[in-house]
């Protein structure tokens, strides 16, 4: 849709550039019999105003046709143009000038200074034309704007046959690329007029628009520049220099000699044309780097040739002006062939267009130029300014790059969001098939872990109660109570293995408590009495499930020796918990017969020695021939 | 009374135990979960045991399929659990799946009387493993499901399917290996009351299971939370 109209815009564009520039709004309404077109004028070199200064000049008249270019033939300074317009009356056929009011004289386009006699009376003066200024008019040709010269009857002949009326016309310039005269248009004011508005209207309202429009861009170029791409600063240079030019334009040659406003009209155009070809590569994707190089080296020249055109005489510089000038324009056509080989390359719709745009609008800077400067068709003098239309290509260019950069980030961002989350997606898998891996190994490990010590538990607790029991029962000594005593002992050493595959949470003391519950029909049938005092155990959370089986088999063999050896009639557990010292502290008392505790410990202390070293925890016991047997363990809880 | 159990030696004596019962009689016994389970579902009501024991460990499946069929099929059945070591996640698993307790195998198997009986009055002993394994559920469950509520203190299991203050002042001793004499001495309460609180902590065991779905499914939103 958007396409779809930038095409048609683009093509109405061109259309109308086209028309323009061919129409030149030469058919303009009027009544023909009220407006008489002059084509052709008599010329003389030099201010001739008089019919002494005709003596003076004489054999110096010379029918010329209309328009006149000075261009042409490299004429500059001043010259007298004289008309002979007939005066109405009987026997005039045609056109004629009758002295109404009203009667008028509209000139398209003069350059650049000019000053009017009619009848040898002064009636216009807009250039010094007599002085020693001759022909170093400042105010004049206004960007090719028309005169329109209302003529007061008493000025004017009266109606004679035979007697025409006398108008001199003195145009002087400075440079003869600006001098000339185009035709005129004689008849009433009322008729005239329509014409004189058009082209003045366009003129001005094209050079008005076309500097606003350009500094608009400016701004927004450098806005853009300042805010989101540096790149656009060039966009902005280009704008900055047209507006430049058209402003010159505007002012007419008001401030300084016109050969030095049209030098540096000249050279802003060029530089504009120069940056925006720079802009024009990066736009469609290509690189060029040696042709921007030779840019860059013709825009480093631009502030010398300033300088230089401005402190000497166009005689001096002109050439050099005009040299770059035109050399400026071979590298934009050598950045014109880039541009067509990129799109015939990689057809797009968007890089077409922007190239349609600047070939558009390298067509009507041509068009301009040719007529202003290498035309030998004198109609070229008259011909209208086409700067505006370049403008407006050069903004619809500027849109349709803004709609094409912005609908490409829109598109780039969407893809960068897709592949972002792709990313993420293919990451998370790749954490989660790690993570499973590593559960995985961690399990089949906490599975060989758990099994090694579980057939390492079987082996040293009901593997070695069967065995000892076998050897027992081998023997032949056994009572019967010692049968159901080792049997049980089996069954409880089973019975401690399967405790110890159980969670014990965050208390060890309920370790302690499993097997009292454990060994209670025990200690109960032994007599025991027992004093149970017992506080929460902080567990450590470093603490394996190993560690907890050596806890629980450390216990479970000082109650059995308890039981079995201390003869004991009460045993007295403690347990507590030393918040500063952050350690955990188990203490099994017996009041029973106790034993010599510089004797070198039986195979029973030697276990409970290696378990407490396992566990990482002092072990002590304290014993007594007849003072009992008391057995400490403490170890410090790590931080959780 | 119905005997599921696979170790034949085990289930002559127990039937023998039984046999010389008055108060008890063995009207179905089997070694195996199927059998088990048709027979269930063949029984006529008038024919269906009131109590149950049940070994965990079967050749043909978990105890666990037994205990939940004979629920399903007559609620108000008690079901005992025979186990072999008391492991105690698996007892929980048991009291979850609505049996009221266990009997350890090879402690006097010709006393089974006196042990039913002893479940029947005062329900299964609690091992301190499992006092901390239902302390730590019970935390967890209150915890996640109603912060900061005060327990109401009174007693109706139904109605209050979380441990009162008492209960889990119980729990904490037992946990940490003191008897029910100590614990009752400690409380300076009496020791049947004891044996009440560890009864009512396992009758809340299997609503507390209920009441935890229920409320994961609300959380879910799977129910209404109205």
């Amino acid at each position: 849709m958007m396409m779809r109209w930038c095409w048609q815009l683009g093509l109405a564009w061109l259309l109308m550039g086209w028309g323009l520039a061919h129409g030149q709004g030469q058919a303009l309404p009027g009544p023909a019999d009220q407006v008489w077109l002059l084509d052709h004028a008599e010329r003389a070199p030099g201010v001739v105003v008089t019919d002494a200064d005709d003596a003076g000049q004489g054999p110096g008249w010379q029918t010329v046709g209309l328009p006149d270019s000075w261009r042409l033939d490299g004429r500059s300074g001043a010259w007298t143009y004289r008309l002979r317009l007939p005066t109405c009356g009987p026997g005039v056929a045609g056109a004629c000038l009758a002295p109404r009011p009203g009667a008028a004289l509209w000139i398209p386009r003069v350059g650049c200074g000019v000053a009017l006699w009619v009848n040898g009376q002064p009636v216009l003066r807009l250039a010094e034309v007599n002085g020693p200024e001759q022909g170093q008019g400042r105010d004049l040709d206004r960007g090719k704007r028309p005169i329109m010269l209302t003529m007061a009857p008493s000025l004017l002949r009266d109606a004679r046959p035979g007697l025409d009326n006398d108008v001199r016309l003195v145009v002087s310039s400075p440079l003869a690329r600006l001098g000339g005269l185009s035709r005129l248009w004689v008849g009433t004011e009322a008729s005239l007029n329509a014409r004189h508005v058009l082209r003045d209207v366009f003129l001005t309202g094209s050079a008005v628009t076309t500097l606003s429009t350009s500094a608009l861009l400016t701004l927004a170029g450098l806005w853009v520049a300042w805010r989101i791409r540096s790149e656009a600063w060039l966009f902005a240079m280009v704008s900055l220099l047209w507006g430049l030019r058209e402003g010159l334009w505007l002012m007419g040659y008001r401030f300084m000699p016109g050969d030095l406003v049209a030098a540096l009209g000249d050279l802003t155009s060029g530089a504009a044309l120069l940056v925006a070809c720079l802009t024009l590569p990066p736009l469609l994707g290509e690189r060029a780097p040696i042709w921007c190089r030779l840019i860059g080296g013709a825009l480093a020249l631009l502030p010398v040739l300033i300088w230089w055109r401005v402190a000497h005489s166009e005689a001096e510089a002109g050439s050099l002006v005009t040299g770059w000038f035109y050399m400026a324009h071979a590298l934009g056509l050598w950045g014109s062939v880039i541009s067509i080989a990129s799109v015939w390359r990689k057809p797009s719709w968007p890089s077409a267009l922007i190239l349609l745009g600047c070939m558009g609008t390298a067509v009507i800077a041509g068009l301009e130029n040719w007529h202003d400067k290498q035309s030998l068709d004198p109609l070229s003098f008259e011909h209208l300014r086409l700067a505006p239309l370049m403008a407006l290509s050069a903004l619809f260019v500027a849109c349709v790059f803004v709609y094409v950069r912005v609908s490409a980030a829109l598109a780039l961002e969407g893809r960068h969001k897709e592949a972002l989350q792709q990313e993420v997606a293919a990451q998370r898998q790749e954490l989660e098939a790690l993570h499973a891996r590593e559960r995985q190994r961690a399990q089949t490990e906490a599975v060989i872990d758990e099994r090694a010590r579980i057939v390492r538990d079987m082996h040293d607790g009901l593997g070695s109660q069967l065995v000892g029991m076998l050897s027992t029962v081998e023997s032949g000594t056994f009572t019967r109570d010692e049968l159901l005593d080792e049997l049980n002992e089996a069954l409880n050493q089973m019975r401690l293995t399967i405790d110890s595959l159980e969670p014990i949470g965050e208390d060890l003391s309920s370790l302690l408590g499993q097997l009292r519950f454990r060994l209670d029909a025990r200690l109960r049938k032994a007599g025991f009495k027992v004093m149970w005092e017992v506080a929460p155990l902080p567990a450590d959370a470093h603490l394996s499930a190993s560690h907890i089986n050596h806890l629980q088999r450390l216990l479970y063999e000082t109650f059995s020796n308890v039981i079995k050896h201390s003869g004991a009639g009460s045993v007295w557990v403690h347990a507590s918990h030393d918040k500063t010292s952050r350690t955990n502290r188990i203490v099994i008392r017996d009041d029973g017969r106790g034993f010599e505790a510089g004797r070198p410990g039986g195979r029973g202390l030697r276990n409970l020695a290696h378990r407490a070293a396992q566990l990482g925890a002092d072990l002590e016991v304290r014993s007594r021939p007849g003072e009992g047997t008391q057995v400490s363990l403490s170890w410090a809880v790590k931080a959780m | 009374m119905g005997l599921v159990e696979d170790d034949d030696r085990v289930r002559r004596r127990f039937a023998h135990a039984i046999g010389r019962s008055h108060e008890f009689e063995l009207w179905f016994e089997t070694g195996s979960m199927l059998s088990a389970l048709e027979w269930m579902s063949q029984c006529p009501p008038d024919a269906w045991p009131s109590l149950w024991l049940v070994d965990l460990g079967l050749p043909d499946g978990s105890g666990l399929s037994v205990i939940r069929h004979a629920l399903a099929l007559h609620p108000q059945t008690q079901v005992m659990v025979v186990s072999m070591f008391g492991d105690e996640s698996k007892v929980l698993d048991c009291i979850d799946a609505g049996a009221m307790g266990y009997i350890l195998k090879g402690q006097g198997d010709e006393d089974i009387l006196l042990h039913i009986e002893d479940l029947l009055h005062g329900g299964s002993p609690m091992s301190p493993i499992i006092a901390r394994q239902v302390l730590s559920r019970f935390r967890m469950a209150r915890e996640v499901q109603r912060p900061g509520r005060k327990s109401s203190g009174s007693g109706d299991a139904l109605a209050d399917p979380y441990l009162t203050a008492r209960e889990l002042d119980v729990l904490d001793w037992i946990a940490r290996g003191y008897s029910y004499e100590e614990v009752a001495a400690n409380l300076q309460v009496a020791l049947n009351t004891i044996r009440h609180h560890v009864r009512g902590i396992y009758a809340k065991l299997g609503v507390h299971t209920k009441v935890d779905a229920i409320n994961e499914a609300r959380r879910r939103r799977w129910l209404d939370a109205s």
